[in-house]
């Protein structure tokens, strides 16, 4: 990651239009591209920022970074008091609390609960946004993307929307299909999920863990 | 208070006793060690109201007395002593402790509020057995105790005891093992004893050697090895009749040298990668017995090994630790897989050839199968 600390301004051109006076703020340009400017105020929203794919040209003071929308964020530095590179580690993404690492790992084992058929290919199956918690094979052949969440909201759609983005770069793979798996997926979710032809379940804890026990008692 | 002692005794001393100091104590003064300093002994006690430890060693002493220090401090100090003497003096309100050069001084906790330890009835006639073979019951069948403190009854180990027999069982709904030693001059009883406990004990008999004496009486239990005195409390509920579980016949007998079904389990057991739900598949036919293991996203894995099998063909799946933990037990170079089906619970024994002539360890393990 290269982050730069520097009296700037910025512009925004896209669905609105903003401008930010100057002040000295922290730019980030993260190893996947986004762009974020932040101020010393707040613990986790940039000022401004361009999430990736996008494209950055430093032109002297001037950086222009564009995304495929044709959204440009334009920054100009006026003074740079500290400039470095550091090399973070990759991130796995945050860990799942028990309710979800158990319905993950359970599902790994009894994919038909997600949709007759499936089989499992791998579980936390990489991608360059973080893994995809189950990736499968239908009985076509299929790849079909599984987040699994405890409760299915609209951040889960879009956070699969991405993976399939990504996963269908891949030869290999494409088309991928994807399907939200949660103990309950909320209405705006499945709305979301059905508009972008991404497909949802619903499933019981309770009796996937029951069927997931085979071990027999002496008593 | 005013004591001089040597510095293994003590500090083997200490880190004993302080394994029973309650981890999370409603009352304060739980936490501490008493140390009292008299007749030329220090005796050293702890509880956590369930158990109770007392051990006492020779020390010299220059002025008599007690004082109640923070368990888990003393004996975080004691593991870090130099090898020299220790020497302590002070009173109720702390003591300078004092080892080579280095000097540590303790505040004391109020000694009228540690609570007076259980004594033994001493109209109970103990049963005397040997430290090694009494460590040895424990380390065998305390293994199939539960862990899980939602069932009490099964976090138990059952203690049946006779003039002359002493019986071991303990299980935990998915195994069961039970083992019958030989002892001395017991009494007609039957205790459930917390495994906790009975493994503390048999870890001071493995320290001490020589002989064990059990006290096995209503409502609790003690163990007195050499200077070292365990009580605890029993378990309350009905312990499981193992007699009523064991099966009586098998159909089918498998014989297989124990080293080598072990190493075999252990590099089969990798591949399920420690899920409780990946049996391994014993496969018994002609005459030899396959372990098989399978993994959807890693693989599988399986190792053939001869067994001498008298009966039908038989699959049967196992938890692979729990097989492990049996195998682990049986002293023998060989042991007999008893089975009646693959949804029956099996039996792991030792095996004796006709010919052996040490004594009859009749040591078993019955452990339910896993649906296939």
């Amino acid at each position: 990651m290269r982050v730069v600390i520097a009296r700037c301004s910025a512009t925004y051109e896209g669905r609105l239009s903003s401008t930010l006076a100057s002040g000295v703020r922290m730019i980030m340009v993260k190893a996947d591209g986004c762009v974020a400017l932040h101020a010393d105020i707040g613990a986790y929203k940039p000022l401004n920022w361009m999430n990736a794919p996008n494209t950055l040209v430093e032109d002297g003071d001037v950086w222009t970074v564009t995304n495929p929308g044709g959204e440009v964020l334009t920054i100009h530095l006026e003074q740079v008091l500290e400039t470095f590179d550091v090399a973070l580690d990759v991130e796995r993404g945050l860990t799942l609390d028990g309710v979800e690492k158990d319905l993950q790992e359970l599902l790994a084992d009894h994919p038909h609960h997600v949709e007759e058929g499936l089989e499992l290919v791998r579980r936390e199956f990489p991608t360059d946004l973080g893994p995809v918690d189950l990736l499968c094979r239908d009985p076509q052949g299929g790849a079909v993307a599984v987040e699994v969440k405890r409760i299915g909201e609209i951040d889960g759609v879009e956070q699969l929307t991405r993976y399939l983005e990504r996963l269908d770069r891949d030869p290999l793979l494409a088309p991928v299909r994807g399907i939200l798996v949660a103990t309950i997926v909320k209405p705006q979710a499945r709305v979301l999920a059905t508009a972008r032809g991404i497909g949802w379940c619903e499933v019981d804890l309770a009796s996937l863990r029951a069927e997931d026990d085979i071990h027999l008692r002496l008593f | 208070m005013k004591f001089r002692a040597e510095h293994d005794e003590f500090a083997t001393a200490i880190g004993w006793v302080t394994r029973t100091v309650g981890a999370r104590v409603t009352l304060p003064a739980l936490a501490g060690v008493l140390l009292e300093a008299d007749d030329g002994r220090l005796t050293c006690r702890a509880t956590d109201l369930e158990v109770a430890a007392e051990v006492s060693v020779p020390v010299q002493i220059t002025e008599p007395g007690k004082v109640l220090l923070p368990g888990k401090l003393l004996a975080q100090l004691v593991a870090r002593f130099p090898d020299a003497a220790v020497e302590v003096s002070g009173g109720p309100d702390g003591v300078e402790v004092t080892c080579g050069r280095s000097t540590f001084h303790v505040r004391g906790m109020p000694v009228e509020d540690f609570p007076a330890l259980p004594t033994p009835d001493p109209d109970v006639t103990p049963g005397t057995i040997r430290s090694g073979a009494f460590g040895r019951l424990v380390g065998q069948v305390a293994r199939a105790a539960a862990t899980d403190e939602a069932r009490p009854a099964l976090t138990g180990v059952k203690l049946t005891s006779t003039a002359t027999e002493l019986a071991a069982t303990a299980t935990d709904a998915y195994r069961l093992a039970t083992r019958t030693v030989p002892w001395e001059t017991g009494v007609e009883a039957e205790s459930l004893v917390p495994s906790r406990a009975l493994q503390e004990a048999a870890k001071a008999a493995s320290d001490s050697g020589g002989s064990l004496e059990v006290i096995l009486e209503q409502g609790q239990a003690t163990f007195r090895i050499g200077d070292r005195r365990l009580t605890t409390q029993l378990i309350e509920g009905k312990a499981i009749d193992a007699k009523s579980l064991v099966p009586d016949a098998f159909e089918i007998t498998a014989i297989v040298d124990r080293d080598p079904l072990m190493e075999a389990l252990q590099r089969v057991a990798i591949v399920a990668q420690g899920r409780a739900n990946s049996p391994v598949n014993l496969v018994f036919a002609e005459g030899s017995v396959d372990l098989r293991v399978s993994n959807q996203e890693v693989g599988d894995a399986s190792e053939a090994l001869p067994a001498d099998i008298d009966g039908e063909d038989i699959t049967i799946a196992f938890n692979p630790a729990f097989l492990q933990a049996g195998l682990d037990a049986i002293g023998t170079d060989r042991v007999e897989v008893l089975m009646n089906g693959e949804l029956k619970p099996a039996v792991l024994r030792p095996h004796h050839d006709a010919d052996d002539e040490g004594p009859v360890d009749d040591y078993t393990y019955l452990i339910m199968p896993m649906r296939p």
